[in-house]
Protein backbone atom coordinates (compact mmCIF):
# COMPACT_ATOMS: atom_id res chain seq x y z
CA UNK A 1 0.00 0.00 0.00
CA UNK A 2 1.23 3.81 -0.85
CA UNK A 3 0.57 6.60 1.03
CA UNK A 4 -0.87 9.95 -0.42
CA UNK A 5 2.50 11.73 -0.89
CA UNK A 6 3.77 8.55 -3.34
CA UNK A 7 0.31 8.12 -4.83
CA UNK A 8 0.38 12.15 -6.16
CA UNK A 9 4.15 11.72 -7.75
CA UNK A 10 1.77 9.28 -10.38
CA UNK A 11 -1.14 12.05 -10.60
CA UNK A 12 0.40 13.00 -14.26
CA UNK A 13 1.28 9.23 -15.44
CA UNK A 14 -2.05 8.04 -14.03
CA UNK A 15 -4.00 10.88 -15.89
CA UNK A 16 -2.28 10.44 -19.10
CA UNK A 17 -2.81 6.52 -18.80
CA UNK A 18 1.02 6.20 -18.76
CA UNK A 19 1.17 3.87 -15.99
CA UNK A 20 0.77 -0.06 -16.36
CA UNK A 21 1.68 -3.24 -14.17
CA UNK A 22 2.32 -2.79 -10.89
CA UNK A 23 2.31 0.95 -10.31
CA UNK A 24 -1.19 1.25 -11.75
CA UNK A 25 -2.35 -1.24 -8.94
CA UNK A 26 -0.97 0.64 -5.96
CA UNK A 27 -2.53 3.74 -7.24
CA UNK A 28 -5.61 2.40 -7.76
CA UNK A 29 -5.60 0.55 -4.62
CA UNK A 30 -4.91 3.67 -2.81
CA UNK A 31 -7.55 5.47 -5.18
CA UNK A 32 -10.24 3.13 -3.93
CA UNK A 33 -9.42 3.81 0.00
CA UNK A 34 -8.93 7.29 -0.02
CA UNK A 35 -11.50 10.01 -1.04
CA UNK A 36 -8.99 13.00 -0.92
CA UNK A 37 -6.71 11.52 -3.86
CA UNK A 38 -9.45 10.69 -5.51
CA UNK A 39 -10.86 13.73 -5.33
CA UNK A 40 -7.69 15.21 -6.71
CA UNK A 41 -7.20 13.06 -9.90
CA UNK A 42 -10.90 13.41 -10.98
CA UNK A 43 -10.20 17.30 -10.83
CA UNK A 44 -6.75 16.36 -13.28
CA UNK A 45 -9.20 14.46 -15.35
CA UNK A 46 -11.80 16.78 -15.49
CA UNK A 47 -9.19 19.82 -16.15
CA UNK A 48 -7.92 17.79 -18.90
CA UNK A 49 -10.74 17.14 -20.64
CA UNK A 50 -12.00 20.59 -20.32
CA UNK A 51 -9.16 21.84 -21.78
CA UNK A 52 -9.53 19.05 -24.63
CA UNK A 53 -12.96 19.62 -25.68
CA UNK A 54 -12.53 23.43 -25.98
CA UNK A 55 -9.04 23.44 -27.50
CA UNK A 56 -10.67 21.29 -30.31
CA UNK A 57 -13.07 23.40 -31.24
CA UNK A 58 -14.72 22.21 -34.59
CA UNK A 59 -12.60 24.12 -37.29
CA UNK A 60 -14.14 24.04 -41.10
CA UNK A 61 -10.98 23.13 -43.25
CA UNK A 62 -12.97 22.51 -46.28
CA UNK A 63 -11.09 25.88 -47.67
CA UNK A 64 -8.01 24.80 -46.64
CA UNK A 65 -8.11 21.50 -47.72
CA UNK A 66 -9.26 22.92 -51.76
CA UNK A 67 -6.42 25.34 -51.51
CA UNK A 68 -3.88 22.54 -50.82
CA UNK A 69 -5.13 20.25 -53.20
CA UNK A 70 -4.80 23.03 -55.93
CA UNK A 71 -1.08 23.31 -54.50
CA UNK A 72 -0.16 19.49 -54.73
CA UNK A 73 -1.49 19.67 -58.31
CA UNK A 74 1.33 22.06 -59.27
CA UNK A 75 4.12 19.68 -57.64
CA UNK A 76 5.60 18.05 -60.41
CA UNK A 77 4.14 13.80 -60.64
CA UNK A 78 6.72 11.36 -62.09
CA UNK A 79 4.40 10.06 -65.22
CA UNK A 80 1.55 8.29 -63.34
CA UNK A 81 2.12 4.66 -63.70
CA UNK A 82 -1.12 4.08 -62.06
CA UNK A 83 -3.51 4.79 -65.11
CA UNK A 84 -1.04 2.47 -67.37
CA UNK A 85 -1.52 -0.31 -64.44
CA UNK A 86 -5.18 -0.12 -65.16
CA UNK A 87 -5.40 -0.26 -68.63
CA UNK A 88 -3.11 -3.17 -68.59
CA UNK A 89 -5.49 -5.10 -66.19
CA UNK A 90 -9.11 -3.48 -67.85
CA UNK A 91 -10.70 -6.73 -68.24
CA UNK A 92 -9.58 -8.53 -64.57
CA UNK A 93 -10.06 -4.99 -63.02
CA UNK A 94 -13.72 -5.60 -64.32
CA UNK A 95 -14.44 -8.85 -63.00
CA UNK A 96 -12.97 -8.12 -59.85
CA UNK A 97 -15.14 -4.82 -59.81
CA UNK A 98 -18.86 -6.70 -60.79
CA UNK A 99 -18.16 -9.36 -57.56
CA UNK A 100 -17.32 -6.83 -55.79
CA UNK A 101 -20.69 -4.95 -56.13
CA UNK A 102 -22.04 -8.22 -56.04
CA UNK A 103 -21.31 -9.03 -52.58
CA UNK A 104 -21.86 -5.49 -51.11
CA UNK A 105 -25.52 -5.28 -52.63
CA UNK A 106 -26.40 -8.92 -50.92
CA UNK A 107 -24.46 -7.37 -47.59
CA UNK A 108 -26.98 -4.84 -47.85
CA UNK A 109 -30.22 -6.75 -48.27
CA UNK A 110 -29.34 -9.39 -46.41
CA UNK A 111 -28.40 -7.47 -43.47
CA UNK A 112 -31.11 -7.52 -40.96
CA UNK A 113 -32.79 -4.00 -40.27
CA UNK A 114 -34.66 -2.25 -37.66
CA UNK A 115 -35.27 -1.47 -34.61
CA UNK A 116 -34.45 -4.60 -32.29
CA UNK A 117 -30.82 -4.21 -34.37
CA UNK A 118 -30.93 -1.14 -32.05
CA UNK A 119 -31.40 -3.05 -28.87
CA UNK A 120 -28.92 -5.46 -29.37
CA UNK A 121 -26.15 -2.57 -31.05
CA UNK A 122 -26.69 -0.67 -27.61
CA UNK A 123 -25.97 -3.91 -25.51
CA UNK A 124 -22.80 -4.15 -27.50
CA UNK A 125 -22.01 -0.84 -27.34
CA UNK A 126 -22.23 -1.39 -23.40
CA UNK A 127 -20.37 -4.74 -23.49
CA UNK A 128 -17.48 -3.31 -25.21
CA UNK A 129 -16.94 -0.33 -22.22
CA UNK A 130 -18.13 -2.61 -19.65
CA UNK A 131 -15.10 -2.91 -17.36
CA UNK A 132 -13.01 0.23 -18.53
CA UNK A 133 -12.50 2.59 -15.54
CA UNK A 134 -11.51 5.20 -17.91
CA UNK A 135 -14.15 5.59 -20.83
CA UNK A 136 -13.52 8.27 -23.88
CA UNK A 137 -14.81 11.12 -22.23
CA UNK A 138 -12.88 10.46 -18.74
CA UNK A 139 -14.97 13.07 -16.13
CA UNK A 140 -16.88 12.85 -13.11
CA UNK A 141 -18.05 16.45 -13.53
CA UNK A 142 -21.59 16.27 -15.18
CA UNK A 143 -20.83 20.09 -17.09
CA UNK A 144 -17.49 19.18 -18.91
CA UNK A 145 -19.46 15.90 -20.09
CA UNK A 146 -22.17 17.66 -21.50
CA UNK A 147 -20.19 20.44 -23.20
CA UNK A 148 -18.09 16.83 -24.84
CA UNK A 149 -21.28 15.77 -25.97
CA UNK A 150 -22.65 18.70 -27.50
CA UNK A 151 -19.13 19.60 -29.40
CA UNK A 152 -19.46 16.17 -30.70
CA UNK A 153 -22.82 15.36 -31.53
CA UNK A 154 -25.26 18.81 -31.44
CA UNK A 155 -27.22 17.76 -28.66
CA UNK A 156 -26.96 17.27 -24.86
CA UNK A 157 -28.98 16.00 -22.53
CA UNK A 158 -29.05 16.65 -18.58
CA UNK A 159 -26.28 14.84 -17.28
CA UNK A 160 -26.75 16.36 -14.18
CA UNK A 161 -29.88 14.31 -13.91
CA UNK A 162 -28.03 11.12 -13.96
CA UNK A 163 -26.22 11.69 -10.66
CA UNK A 164 -27.62 10.32 -7.51
CA UNK A 165 -26.64 8.72 -4.09
CA UNK A 166 -24.41 5.76 -4.33
CA UNK A 167 -24.07 6.07 -8.09
CA UNK A 168 -20.77 7.05 -9.68
CA UNK A 169 -20.24 9.03 -12.41
CA UNK A 170 -16.95 7.58 -14.97
CA UNK A 171 -17.78 9.64 -17.49
CA UNK A 172 -19.21 9.07 -21.16
CA UNK A 173 -18.84 8.99 -24.63
CA UNK A 174 -19.72 9.17 -27.77
CA UNK A 175 -21.08 6.47 -30.37
CA UNK A 176 -22.26 5.79 -33.84
CA UNK A 177 -25.42 3.35 -33.39
CA UNK A 178 -26.93 2.33 -36.85
CA UNK A 179 -26.02 5.64 -38.46
CA UNK A 180 -27.24 7.46 -35.43
CA UNK A 181 -25.35 9.52 -32.84
CA UNK A 182 -26.05 8.79 -29.50
CA UNK A 183 -24.34 9.71 -26.03
CA UNK A 184 -23.27 7.44 -23.40
CA UNK A 185 -23.40 8.09 -19.86
CA UNK A 186 -21.43 5.57 -17.86
CA UNK A 187 -22.30 5.06 -13.93
CA UNK A 188 -20.81 2.56 -11.79
CA UNK A 189 -22.84 1.21 -8.28
CA UNK A 190 -21.51 -1.52 -5.70
CA UNK A 191 -18.94 -2.81 -8.33
CA UNK A 192 -21.42 -2.81 -11.54
CA UNK A 193 -21.41 -0.67 -14.52
CA UNK A 194 -24.72 1.77 -15.40
CA UNK A 195 -24.89 2.83 -18.54
CA UNK A 196 -27.33 5.38 -20.02
CA UNK A 197 -27.44 5.85 -24.11
CA UNK A 198 -29.44 8.57 -25.53
CA UNK A 199 -30.38 9.40 -28.98
CA UNK A 200 -32.41 11.81 -30.21
CA UNK A 201 -36.30 10.41 -30.07
CA UNK A 202 -36.97 10.72 -33.94
CA UNK A 203 -33.76 8.63 -33.96
CA UNK A 204 -34.90 5.87 -31.97
CA UNK A 205 -38.40 4.79 -31.80
CA UNK A 206 -39.96 2.79 -28.89
CA UNK A 207 -38.42 -0.71 -29.83
CA UNK A 208 -41.33 -2.53 -28.90
CA UNK A 209 -44.35 -1.57 -26.42
CA UNK A 210 -43.96 1.03 -23.97
CA UNK A 211 -46.44 -1.09 -21.65
CA UNK A 212 -44.41 -1.11 -18.58
CA UNK A 213 -45.17 1.34 -15.93
CA UNK A 214 -41.82 2.49 -13.92
CA UNK A 215 -42.01 5.49 -11.59
CA UNK A 216 -44.19 7.99 -13.42
CA UNK A 217 -43.21 6.44 -16.98
CA UNK A 218 -44.30 3.94 -19.45
CA UNK A 219 -40.72 1.88 -20.39
CA UNK A 220 -40.28 -0.85 -22.83
CA UNK A 221 -37.99 -3.38 -20.80
CA UNK A 222 -36.06 -6.52 -22.55
CA UNK A 223 -33.60 -8.59 -21.43
CA UNK A 224 -30.99 -10.42 -22.96
CA UNK A 225 -28.35 -12.54 -21.40
CA UNK A 226 -27.31 -10.81 -18.10
CA UNK A 227 -28.10 -7.41 -19.58
CA UNK A 228 -31.44 -5.73 -18.51
CA UNK A 229 -32.08 -3.01 -20.63
CA UNK A 230 -34.99 -0.33 -20.06
CA UNK A 231 -36.30 2.18 -22.24
CA UNK A 232 -38.36 5.17 -22.66
CA UNK A 233 -38.87 8.46 -23.96
CA UNK A 234 -39.42 11.89 -23.50
CA UNK A 235 -40.47 14.74 -25.71
CA UNK A 236 -37.05 15.04 -27.35
CA UNK A 237 -35.16 12.10 -26.58
CA UNK A 238 -35.11 8.38 -26.29
CA UNK A 239 -33.33 6.54 -22.96
CA UNK A 240 -32.24 3.27 -22.93
CA UNK A 241 -30.35 2.50 -19.50
CA UNK A 242 -28.46 -1.01 -19.85
CA UNK A 243 -26.62 -3.02 -16.99
CA UNK A 244 -26.06 -6.30 -15.20
CA UNK A 245 -27.21 -5.25 -11.91
CA UNK A 246 -30.29 -6.50 -10.70
CA UNK A 247 -33.62 -5.40 -12.20
CA UNK A 248 -35.07 -3.91 -9.04
CA UNK A 249 -32.28 -1.68 -8.83
CA UNK A 250 -32.32 -0.95 -11.95
CA UNK A 251 -35.87 0.20 -12.25
CA UNK A 252 -35.40 2.47 -9.01
CA UNK A 253 -32.76 4.13 -11.18
CA UNK A 254 -34.97 4.79 -13.85
CA UNK A 255 -38.30 5.72 -11.78
CA UNK A 256 -35.97 8.28 -10.10
CA UNK A 257 -35.19 10.59 -12.90
CA UNK A 258 -36.52 14.17 -13.21
CA UNK B 1 1.17 1.31 -51.72
CA UNK B 2 4.35 3.02 -52.71
CA UNK B 3 5.00 2.95 -56.38
CA UNK B 4 8.22 1.89 -55.87
CA UNK B 5 9.46 2.19 -59.30
CA UNK B 6 9.14 6.19 -59.11
CA UNK B 7 9.95 6.61 -55.49
CA UNK B 8 6.85 8.52 -55.39
CA UNK B 9 3.20 7.86 -54.01
CA UNK B 10 0.57 8.39 -56.44
CA UNK B 11 -1.58 12.07 -55.79
CA UNK B 12 -4.71 10.35 -55.25
CA UNK B 13 -3.27 8.04 -52.60
CA UNK B 14 -1.41 10.17 -51.02
CA UNK B 15 -4.52 12.12 -50.16
CA UNK B 16 -6.71 9.57 -49.80
CA UNK B 17 -4.06 8.79 -46.41
CA UNK B 18 -3.24 12.17 -45.57
CA UNK B 19 -5.93 14.38 -46.18
CA UNK B 20 -8.63 12.75 -42.86
CA UNK B 21 -5.66 14.38 -41.00
CA UNK B 22 -5.56 17.93 -41.72
CA UNK B 23 -8.35 18.88 -39.25
CA UNK B 24 -6.01 17.23 -36.58
CA UNK B 25 -2.95 19.25 -37.93
CA UNK B 26 -5.04 22.42 -38.45
CA UNK B 27 -6.38 22.44 -34.77
CA UNK B 28 -3.49 21.94 -33.60
CA UNK B 29 -1.57 24.48 -35.61
CA UNK B 30 -4.06 27.09 -34.69
CA UNK B 31 -3.25 26.66 -31.22
CA UNK B 32 1.04 27.05 -31.84
CA UNK B 33 0.45 29.47 -34.01
CA UNK B 34 -2.35 31.89 -32.55
CA UNK B 35 -3.99 32.79 -35.42
CA UNK B 36 -5.52 31.31 -38.73
CA UNK B 37 -3.33 32.60 -41.48
CA UNK B 38 -0.12 31.40 -39.73
CA UNK B 39 -1.79 28.22 -38.80
CA UNK B 40 -2.92 27.41 -42.14
CA UNK B 41 0.49 28.39 -43.70
CA UNK B 42 2.01 26.01 -41.45
CA UNK B 43 -0.49 23.26 -42.51
CA UNK B 44 -0.29 23.79 -46.18
CA UNK B 45 3.34 23.53 -45.66
CA UNK B 46 3.19 20.28 -43.33
CA UNK B 47 1.29 18.44 -46.22
CA UNK B 48 3.44 19.71 -49.32
CA UNK B 49 6.76 18.39 -47.29
CA UNK B 50 4.60 15.13 -46.69
CA UNK B 51 4.10 14.66 -50.03
CA UNK B 52 7.65 15.42 -51.22
CA UNK B 53 8.98 12.76 -48.18
CA UNK B 54 6.39 10.52 -48.78
CA UNK B 55 8.38 7.82 -50.04
CA UNK B 56 10.11 7.73 -46.77
CA UNK B 57 6.91 7.19 -44.93
CA UNK B 58 6.97 3.42 -43.51
CA UNK B 59 3.64 1.79 -44.30
CA UNK B 60 2.12 0.27 -41.50
CA UNK B 61 3.62 3.09 -38.64
CA UNK B 62 1.24 6.04 -37.32
CA UNK B 63 0.67 8.50 -39.86
CA UNK B 64 -0.32 10.81 -37.60
CA UNK B 65 2.51 10.83 -35.58
CA UNK B 66 4.29 11.11 -38.72
CA UNK B 67 2.48 14.04 -40.02
CA UNK B 68 2.88 15.82 -36.38
CA UNK B 69 6.47 15.15 -36.48
CA UNK B 70 6.58 16.94 -39.94
CA UNK B 71 4.68 19.84 -38.82
CA UNK B 72 6.71 20.21 -35.05
CA UNK B 73 9.56 20.28 -36.91
CA UNK B 74 8.94 23.14 -39.72
CA UNK B 75 7.07 25.31 -36.58
CA UNK B 76 10.09 24.79 -34.53
CA UNK B 77 12.52 25.89 -37.28
CA UNK B 78 10.68 28.09 -39.43
CA UNK B 79 7.93 30.18 -37.19
CA UNK B 80 8.69 30.13 -33.83
CA UNK B 81 9.71 33.43 -32.62
CA UNK B 82 13.18 33.44 -31.51
CA UNK B 83 11.96 34.74 -28.14
CA UNK B 84 14.52 37.01 -26.35
CA UNK B 85 14.07 36.41 -22.88
CA UNK B 86 14.32 33.12 -21.11
CA UNK B 87 10.82 31.47 -21.80
CA UNK B 88 10.55 30.27 -18.01
CA UNK B 89 10.57 33.15 -15.90
CA UNK B 90 8.02 32.97 -12.98
CA UNK B 91 6.98 29.72 -14.36
CA UNK B 92 7.70 27.63 -11.15
CA UNK B 93 6.51 29.41 -8.41
CA UNK B 94 2.82 28.07 -8.90
CA UNK B 95 2.43 25.92 -6.18
CA UNK B 96 1.95 22.02 -6.73
CA UNK B 97 -2.09 20.95 -6.63
CA UNK B 98 -2.72 24.97 -6.91
CA UNK B 99 -6.14 24.41 -8.31
CA UNK B 100 -7.55 21.99 -5.86
CA UNK B 101 -6.64 23.36 -3.29
CA UNK B 102 -8.02 26.57 -3.85
CA UNK B 103 -11.04 24.72 -4.36
CA UNK B 104 -10.81 23.08 -1.04
CA UNK B 105 -11.15 26.69 0.86
CA UNK B 106 -14.32 27.34 -1.23
CA UNK B 107 -15.58 23.60 -0.01
CA UNK B 108 -14.36 24.65 3.31
CA UNK B 109 -16.13 27.86 3.43
CA UNK B 110 -19.62 26.33 2.83
CA UNK B 111 -19.43 25.71 -0.82
CA UNK B 112 -21.35 22.86 -1.73
CA UNK B 113 -20.02 21.59 -5.11
CA UNK B 114 -16.67 24.07 -5.89
CA UNK B 115 -15.76 21.94 -9.06
CA UNK B 116 -18.61 22.00 -10.75
CA UNK B 117 -19.36 25.74 -10.41
CA UNK B 118 -15.32 26.19 -11.57
CA UNK B 119 -16.24 24.54 -14.84
CA UNK B 120 -19.63 25.97 -15.19
CA UNK B 121 -18.21 30.00 -15.44
CA UNK B 122 -15.30 29.10 -17.68
CA UNK B 123 -15.63 29.46 -21.40
CA UNK B 124 -14.12 28.12 -24.58
CA UNK B 125 -12.78 31.11 -25.31
CA UNK B 126 -10.44 31.09 -21.39
CA UNK B 127 -9.70 28.14 -22.26
CA UNK B 128 -7.72 28.68 -25.58
CA UNK B 129 -6.14 31.75 -24.48
CA UNK B 130 -4.77 30.00 -21.10
CA UNK B 131 -3.35 28.09 -23.96
CA UNK B 132 -1.39 30.41 -25.82
CA UNK B 133 -0.04 32.21 -23.02
CA UNK B 134 1.84 29.20 -22.73
CA UNK B 135 5.44 29.37 -23.75
CA UNK B 136 6.13 27.70 -27.13
CA UNK B 137 7.73 24.09 -25.81
CA UNK B 138 5.35 23.71 -22.93
CA UNK B 139 2.40 24.74 -25.18
CA UNK B 140 3.66 22.37 -27.90
CA UNK B 141 3.66 19.14 -25.54
CA UNK B 142 0.34 20.43 -24.02
CA UNK B 143 -0.86 20.31 -27.02
CA UNK B 144 0.62 17.14 -28.16
CA UNK B 145 -0.71 15.41 -25.04
CA UNK B 146 -3.79 16.69 -24.20
CA UNK B 147 -5.45 17.91 -27.83
CA UNK B 148 -4.18 14.84 -29.54
CA UNK B 149 -3.87 12.48 -26.95
CA UNK B 150 -0.18 11.04 -28.16
CA UNK B 151 1.52 9.31 -25.77
CA UNK B 152 4.76 10.29 -23.89
CA UNK B 153 6.85 8.42 -25.94
CA UNK B 154 4.88 9.66 -29.19
CA UNK B 155 5.52 13.38 -28.02
CA UNK B 156 9.27 12.36 -27.72
CA UNK B 157 9.75 10.78 -30.81
CA UNK B 158 7.83 14.16 -32.37
CA UNK B 159 9.53 17.11 -30.42
CA UNK B 160 12.72 15.21 -30.09
CA UNK B 161 13.33 15.90 -27.03
CA UNK B 162 14.25 13.67 -24.18
CA UNK B 163 10.78 11.12 -22.43
CA UNK B 164 11.91 13.54 -19.36
CA UNK B 165 11.98 16.24 -20.66
CA UNK B 166 8.38 15.68 -21.95
CA UNK B 167 7.09 15.10 -18.65
CA UNK B 168 8.53 17.78 -17.16
CA UNK B 169 6.82 20.17 -19.54
CA UNK B 170 3.72 18.82 -19.15
CA UNK B 171 4.01 18.90 -15.40
CA UNK B 172 4.57 22.42 -15.50
CA UNK B 173 2.23 23.52 -18.15
CA UNK B 174 -0.28 22.00 -16.22
CA UNK B 175 0.70 23.96 -13.48
CA UNK B 176 0.66 27.01 -15.55
CA UNK B 177 -2.60 26.29 -16.75
CA UNK B 178 -4.84 25.56 -13.87
CA UNK B 179 -3.53 28.51 -11.95
CA UNK B 180 -4.49 30.69 -14.97
CA UNK B 181 -8.44 29.21 -15.79
CA UNK B 182 -8.33 29.38 -11.85
CA UNK B 183 -7.98 33.36 -12.51
CA UNK B 184 -10.19 33.43 -15.28
CA UNK B 185 -12.87 31.52 -13.29
CA UNK B 186 -12.28 34.35 -10.70
CA UNK B 187 -12.64 37.08 -13.14
CA UNK B 188 -16.24 36.30 -13.26
CA UNK B 189 -16.71 36.28 -10.12
CA UNK B 190 -17.52 33.08 -8.64
CA UNK B 191 -15.46 33.15 -6.13
CA UNK B 192 -17.12 35.79 -3.96
CA UNK B 193 -14.77 37.45 -1.44
CA UNK B 194 -12.24 35.47 -2.50
CA UNK B 195 -9.10 38.35 -3.03
CA UNK B 196 -6.01 36.11 -2.05
CA UNK B 197 -5.50 35.40 -5.50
Amino acid sequence: MIDCLETLKYLDEYTDRELTGQQLLLVKEHLEACPGCTRRFNLEKSVKEFIRVSGSAIEDTSYLKERIKARLAQESLPENQDTRFIIRHRFFLAIAATVLLVFIGWYFFSRPTGIPDLVTKIIEEHQEYEGEDWPQIASSEPVVLQRAFRDKLGFSPKVEDFTRPGYQLLGGWTATIVDRPAAIVCLKITEKFVSVTVMRRDHYPAPGPLITPIGSKECFVTRHKDYHLIYWQDAEYSYSVVSTVDFGTLSAFVASFY
Amino acid sequence: MLNKASGQASSSEFVDVVFEHIDALYRSALRMMRNKNDAEDLVQETILKAFRFFNTFKPGTNIKAWLFKIMTNLYINLYREKSRHPQEVGFDEVEEQFLYQRLTELRQKGQPNPEQIFFDRLYGDDVRRCLDELPDDFRTVVILAFIEGFSYEEIAEITGVQLGTVKSRLHRGRKFLQKRLWEYAAKTGFIKGHSSL
